[in-house]
């Protein structure tokens, strides 16, 4: 426990400037977008009133009064590059201590006890990084959103207007915790593939390695299409069943790969 | 001592180690020769675990015992944003057999300075920390994959002096190395390699008796051919 304990800081250290990077840049791309959404906004209007001699109101009727909702298209976009962040992670995790600078997968797999303190350390750190992506993309939502409220003036804003997701961020920010609770299940799920697949090519290698890889993508997807297609024809299960079971399918897969993944790093990784 | 018995390893179709059985006996030093290619670092690796071989087994004292073994491979290993210090913090950290005496020693006559970061330092110094993280180890058998590729004369001879010391008590090495010459005194025995196969096996002083060479000669006589 104490060596996966390390092992986890050790992983977390080693991305941590760039994580930080990443996390400030979209910070402040994402704020930046709302007061300039709401300045283009403004802008529009006197353009409009300018233009045709309108009064305001009517300029407003024309162009329309701007929420929050409305200014948050680059939430969905950095939250896509979030995702695309946490991908490219998984896959660098592993991958930098076979190709990087220094070839640190001989210091891992050296140490002693067993080796699956090794595997749990990195996905534990993916893991981090993608829950502390969507806890920081509350905040920054929610902060956006007080930010909206100080840069645009009254008249210009749409009122008694609760909801700050537009219906495209509602997709990755829901606040049903079952939904919630899949998102990070499938995201975890699908870094599990990706270390499965890591590990086997690089147990295989070349040819070999992406034959097996491509098998072990055809097994994940089968299995995909067949849970969802079964429970998409199964009228037998009430709705909570449902989830209840496709949380089950979810967790069985991702046994399957821990357990794979764990062989292959006792029985067939190589430096 | 360590025993290696039937190694067999193929990289795809292609058989990089045929059979190898050798031993390394404690307190010598052990020196397996072989030209480029020949599956040197291979054994040294399958010995350490790093990788799995499709036949064989490798006992230490009679037994089937990975921690009894240290290796220093022939490139870093550490993290690129550690320091000298971070390194020797980390062995401490994850080994229970670590001698923090041991490596403060070797650093002091390596005259390294623990603030200094590794990827930033010469090859010859990363060398020698790599051997410190290896030696530091209080483990009878210490592997050593080129310790000496790449580095200045003065530095060998820093490194070539740590085989004549207290270091070496209570260890058996096994080395790999093209810089024999050097070293030539210091070894107690040499294992020839060729195409994945054990084809020589002497105490370094039975061989000179029996062939009349010195193992630099011996090694041309055995590859020229």
């Amino acid at each position: 426990m104490k060596q996966y304990i390390q092992l986890t800081n050790e992983e977390i250290k080693r991305s941590f400037k760039l994580y930080v990077i990443v996390v400030l840049v979209m910070a402040a791309i994402e704020l930046v977008s709302v007061v300039a959404q709401v300045m283009l906004h403004e802008q529009n209007i006197k353009n409009f009133m300018e233009n045709n001699r309108a009064t305001l109101s009517e300029a407003l009727q024309q162009i329309g009064k701007l929420d929050y909702a409305d200014t948050t298209s680059f939430f969905v976009f950095m939250t896509l590059i979030g995702i695309v962040f946490v991908v490219i992670y998984a896959f660098q995790i592993w991958y930098r201590d076979w190709l990087g600078e220094t070839k640190y997968i001989y210091r891992l797999l050296m140490l002693p006890g067993r080796r699956y303190s090794i595997f749990f350390s990195k996905l534990t750190a993916v893991f981090l990084v993608m829950i502390s992506f969507i806890g920081l993309q509350w905040c920054f939502l929610k902060a956006g959103s007080y930010l909206f409220d100080w840069s645009i003036q009254a008249e210009y804003q749409k009122s008694s207007n609760t909801n700050i997701f537009s219906s495209s961020l509602e997709e990755f920010y829901t606040t049903n915790l079952t939904n919630m609770i899949f998102i990070i299940l499938i995201s975890t799920m699908i870094v599990c593939l990706i270390f499965l697949l890591v590990l086997l090519e690089r147990s295989h290698r070349k040819v070999k390695g992406l034959i097996r890889v491509a098998i072990e993508t055809t097994i994940f997807v089968s299995y995909a299409f067949v849970c969802i297609y079964f429970l998409d024809q199964t009228h037998l299960l009430l709705s909570s069943e449902k989830d209840a079971l496709f949380i089950g399918f979810v967790f069985v897969y991702m046994i399957y790969a821990c357990w794979r993944s764990l062989r292959l790093l006792k029985w067939k990784i190589s430096v | 001592m360590l025993e290696v018995h039937g190694l067999q390893k193929k990289y795809g179709k292609k058989p990089v180690l045929q059979g190898v059985s050798f031993s390394v006996p404690m307190d010598q030093l052990t020196c397996l020769i072989g030209l480029n290619g020949e599956g040197k670092s291979t054994i040294l690796k399958a010995i350490a675990g790093l990788v799995p071989v499709n036949a064989g087994t490798v006992l230490v004292d009679g037994e089937i015992n990975r921690n009894k073994i240290a290796f220093v491979p022939d490139i870093q290993t550490m993290p690129g944003y550690m320091t000298v210090g971070d390194a020797l913090t980390y062995m401490a950290d994850y080994y229970s057999d670590w001698n923090q005496e041991t490596a403060n020693e070797l650093m002091r006559i390596f005259q390294l300075l623990s603030t200094d970061k590794i990827t930033d330092l010469s090859k010859g110094n990363q060398a020698k920390v790599s051997l410190i993280l290896g030696f530091a180890l209080d483990r009878p058998y210490l592997l050593l994959d080129e310790p000496f590729a790449g580095i200045d004369l003065f530095t060998k001879e820093q490194i070539a002096g740590l085989f004549s010391s207290h270091f070496m008590e209570g260890r058996g090495i096994l080395m790999t190395t093209h810089e024999i010459q050097e070293i030539e005194h210091l070894i107690d025995r040499v294992v020839f390699l060729q195409d994945g196969r054990i084809i020589d096996e002497h105490e370094t002083e039975e061989m000179r008796e029996l062939y009349g060479k010195s193992v630099q000669d011996r090694m041309r006589e055995v590859y020229q051919r």
